[in-house]
């Protein structure tokens, strides 16, 4: 076939590698994992052993249940803290933009071991933190921050904030500005005009960075591995431990069947969210 | 009276009965910027933080260092794993980039041009990698390649990152195609030219800033990632995110600062440069 | 509401065509049926377009016309019907076999080229031109839209006027069959638009060209037309020359669609000297029709505001009472209450010195001549 003809406009086929390649090497081994994740003894047979393994040890449940905690926890403290520095980008001048497009998208574009590795820093023993602290005399021995469940939240709602500032922001700057004008002109205070205006019109914004904030926390690997370090564990390291460490394959296949489970589910019910949220919104 | 209409009534049109209607004002304003304050130091920090470090002249990591100097970075150049772990991901993000642009502008082509339902299936289908954990994804490759009897390898490696970036690349060239609509190719067309004269004199230099951020947004990600180069790199291959990975696990060096220092300085630098040819921001913030 | 008057197309043979017409090419549609899944776009298209033409496709929006003048162009394959061009079929030929030329509607000149490159490159992408036949080619063109001097500039430094001289020039200049015209009016603005259209037509005919134009503007396709075909959810309902097209409107939708029109419920009462006497709101009317009407029939009275004129008391005519004067320019239009829910309105030409009508005034009207009226059966 000639070059031509293949990029006849009408033709589906100009896809056709793309959706080869991610059939073989994405889709198919996806389902190759599932299936490992059925795996019986010795490799024989269908069986719900791995599963039921899992389910009968409470370290494992308590795992599961934390992940799911830290994906809801973040991306509420996102929402709160991201909110207002999409409104704040908003409302923003000109040149202001300009940095605050800047601050906000430099941590996306950084890599998630080098933002990481600065909350190390922050959170450390002779950290920014403690030395501060120390030095105020409102502590008298370095608190621990690192290796805490609080310290995960508070360094993966850094990681994955931006992704609820963007579509928030893409969300606001499709308001009719009248809108406020028109609720404020009509005695609507400033408050009032945000929750019963704003706030309502950029739901479609908050869903789809809640979907986003959600999947990526839990699927975090790099992050809680390293401030979570080896006592803190959740089911992304689990699943490493168990596949590379310990190379049990087929029990670390059914934690990632666990996990793909609880961020397909989240974000089934979140894009059902976000069609209602959207019908008043054109 | 117009302006009021536009902007709130300004101070001095307010007389002193509407004391309740200014503090309403005055909350709402200091609620939002302080916690917005919050939120940009929050995101901020870290970056900062690490930058001021990789200047220490401590041996070890603390904070506030208590002295500058560049020992860390210098100490770089003496460090030959570190050069061949970074060469490695280069070169992987590099092909990695190349693939994904030729297979995600093509299919991007034929995903504008028709209307078919199977076009909201390819969009699920291409863009579902970026939702999905990247542990299990590489869990499954892996899987996948050991039952096909294929050896991990660079090629492995390279597989697993095109279809995580892949969505990208997609992503910000279908923007783009949507955007530019159909009546320039059908012009085109309608002017005798074939597809292929068409697809490089218009279409091509008109998606240029799509493409490349699309290829900067993929580049990135695979130079960065750790879960699925974990599971598909084979052991002898040093990638340089997973050895800074095992460098702040294991052992807290400071040479790791000065290695997010280089990578912060060129991230920016590369986002300058992207902000110049094709508005970076239009397409992350998307106003 | 069913036409009674099917489509005519008895049209004077316009002299010039034939002059031009060893360089034109004729455009015939047959039998052209259109579907999207269920929706019946297009039905039962025919038309015999004319070498040297200038057609416009007239309708509301949603009426069919883009779709028809898409596959025309060949970017749509119909789902039933032939597209012949000098009487050839041209099934299965790719929009840039055809011959056929687009300005689209906002132009879409390609952003990135300057006026040149923008004229030149359907000619380059031919690929079997020297660089010097292109050259004057493109020189040729420019200077008939009268752009040489902005060859270098960009579409965005561009007025709109200018952009559509481009256009034109970038579709001319590859010497199409037929020239299909989207929309070219919409993006300008009101000022700008007729000088464009003189102009355009003026090129066209120069170059013996037969031009298509798809329109929801009715002024434009009446000013620039020799023939305009009404288009309404997907059939034509007349194909003819803009004056017939205002003086005897086929069907009710053309009537309404085309300038204004009073449409009165009517019922026939008997014959009267050469007509038939008909009772309308308000009093009683006495027409001349084509067709039989026999006594008893409702049918609607379909006549234009000119048409009707204010008069002493006679017998038969309409009795009502003005509620409004809208004046307009060179014309004074009323708006007369004849009974409670039917009212018409009348246009009177505004000459110094003679006093105008005022709200509330009870007046007399008649049809200026008994043929000045059109009827259509309910």
């Amino acid at each position: 076939m000639k070059i031509s003809q293949l990029l006849q406009p009408k033709s589906g086929q100009l896809a056709l590698p793309l959706a080869i390649f991610l059939q073989l090497f994405y889709v198919i081994p996806l389902l190759v994992l599932i299936a490992t994740s059925f795996q019986g003894e010795g490799g024989a047979g269908l069986s719900l052993k791995n599963y039921t393994e899992f389910f009968n040890n409470s370290v494992n449940v308590k795992v599961l249940i934390d992940t799911f905690l830290m994906g809801i926890q973040v991306t509420i403290v996102s929402l709160i803290v991201g909110y207002p520095v999409a409104y704040l980008y908003i409302k923003a001048p000109g040149f202001w933009k300009g940095i605050l497009t800047f601050l906000i998208t430099l941590p996306l574009l950084t890599s998630a071991v080098v933002r990481t590795f600065g909350w190390v820093v922050i959170m450390g023993r002779q950290g920014l933190i403690n030395t501060a602290l120390l030095q105020l005399g409102m502590i008298e021995e370095p608190i621990r921050l690192l290796f805490t469940h609080n310290g995960v939240l508070i360094a993966l709602t850094q990681v994955w904030m931006p992704m609820m500032v963007l579509p928030i922001v893409a969300s606001l700057s499709q308001i009719d500005p009248r809108l406020a004008a028109a609720s404020q002109s009509l005695g609507g205070g400033v408050w009032r005009t945000f929750w019963q205006i704003t706030f309502p019109l950029t739901l479609p914004g908050m869903i789809s960075g809640a979907l986003l904030v959600f999947a990526l926390t839990v699927s975090s690997f790099v992050t809680p591995s390293i401030i979570g370090g080896g006592q803190l564990i959740y089911l992304p390291t689990l699943i490493y431990q168990q596949g590379i460490i310990l190379l049990n394959q087929p029990f670390a296949a059914a934690v990632s069947t666990l996990l793909l489970i609880m961020v397909v589910v989240m974000v089934l019910i979140l894009t059902a969210l976000g069609r209602r949220s959207r019908r008043y919104i054109h | 009276m117009s302006s009021t209409l536009v902007k709130p009534p300004s101070p001095i049109q307010q007389k002193s009965g509407n004391l309740p209607r200014q503090l309403d004002k005055i909350s709402f304003q200091v609620v939002m910027q302080l916690i917005a304050w919050l939120g940009l130091l929050l995101l901020t920090a870290p970056s900062i933080i690490i930058l001021i470090t990789s200047f220490s002249n401590a041996p070890t990591l603390e904070f506030p260092p208590p002295g500058f100097s560049l020992q860390w970075y210098s100490s770089l150049f003496s460090f030959p794993e570190l050069r061949a772990a970074a060469l490695n991901s280069f070169q992987v993000a590099l092909i990695t980039t190349l693939v994904c642009v030729v297979l995600g502008v093509s299919a991007c082509l034929a995903m504008m041009n028709s209307k078919g339902r199977w076009v909201t299936a390819m969009d699920a289908l291409v863009m579902s990698p970026l939702a999905l954990p990247g542990v299990a994804l590489g869990l499954g490759m892996m899987s996948f390649f050991a039952m096909v009897g294929v050896r991990l390898s660079l090629f492995t490696l390279i597989v697993s990152h095109i279809v995580i970036c892949t969505p990208y690349v997609v992503r910000n060239v279908l923007a783009n195609l949507t955007q530019l609509g159909s009546s320039l190719q059908e012009a085109s067309t309608a002017l005798g030219a074939s597809p292929s004269y068409t697809f490089f004199k218009v279409t091509l230099p008109l998606i240029r800033p799509g493409v490349l951020i699309g290829a900067f947004m993929a580049f990135i990600t695979s130079f960065d990632n750790v879960a699925v180069t974990l599971f598909l790199s084979d052991a002898r291959t040093d990638m340089l995110p997973i050895r800074m990975w095992s460098m702040i696990q294991n052992d807290l060096d400071v040479r790791a600062a000065a290695i997010s220092g280089v990578l912060i300085f060129v991230t920016a630098l590369l986002m300058i440069v992207m902000e110049r040819f094709s508005s970076l921001s239009k397409a992350l913030i998307g106003n | 509401m069913k036409s009674v008057q099917t489509a005519t197309t008895n049209v004077p043979v316009n002299p010039q065509s034939e002059l031009g017409s060893h360089s034109s090419h004729s455009l015939s549609l047959s039998q052209v049926m259109h579907q999207f899944g269920s929706f019946v776009a297009l039905k039962d298209i025919n038309l015999d377009i004319r070498p040297g033409e200038f057609v416009s496709l007239l309708g509301p929006s949603g009426c069919g016309k883009t779709t028809l003048l898409r596959i025309i162009s060949g970017f749509l394959t119909p789902t039933a019907g032939q597209v012949l061009i000098d009487g050839q079929s041209v099934r299965g030929l790719s929009p840039s076999q055809r011959g056929t030329g687009i300005v689209f509607q906002n132009y879409a000149l390609f952003p990135h080229m300057s006026v040149w490159d923008n004229v030149a490159y359907g000619l380059r992408a031919a690929g079997k031109r020297s660089r010097n036949q292109v050259a004057s080619r493109v020189g040729e063109m420019l200077n008939m839209v009268q752009m040489n001097h902005l060859a270098k500039r960009f579409p965005s430094e561009l007025s709109g006027g200018q952009q559509q001289r481009v256009a034109l020039a970038r579709a001319l200049a590859v010497k199409p069959r037929i020239m299909l015209l989207d929309e070219p009016f919409s993006a300008l603005d009101k000022s700008l638009r007729l000088d464009m259209q003189i102009e355009i037509r003026r090129i066209l005919s120069e170059q013996g060209i037969t031009a298509i134009m798809v329109t929801h503007d009715q002024e434009e396709a009446m000013s620039m037309s020799d023939r305009i075909a009404v288009l309404s959810s997907g059939t034509i309902h007349q194909f003819d020359t803009p004056t017939n097209l205002y003086d005897r409107p086929a069907t009710h939708f053309v009537s309404s669609f085309v300038g204004t029109c009073n449409h009165l419920p009517a019922e026939v009462l008997g014959h009267a000297e050469q007509g038939y006497q008909l009772s309308v709101p308000g009093g009683e009317l006495a027409i001349t029709s084509p067709l039989p009407l026999s006594p008893g029939k409702k049918i609607t009275l379909a006549v234009r505001p000119e048409n009707l004129q204010v008069q002493p008391q006679s017998n038969p005519s309409l009795t009502g009472t003005v509620t409004m004067c809208l004046p307009l320019g060179s014309l004074m239009t009323y708006d007369v209450c004849l009974t409670q829910d039917c009212h018409v309105k009348i246009t009177q030409t505004r000459t110094m010195g003679i006093k105008p009508l005022k709200s509330g005034d009870r007046v007399h009207l008649n049809l200026v001549s008994p043929q000045a009226c059109m009827v259509f059966s309910d």
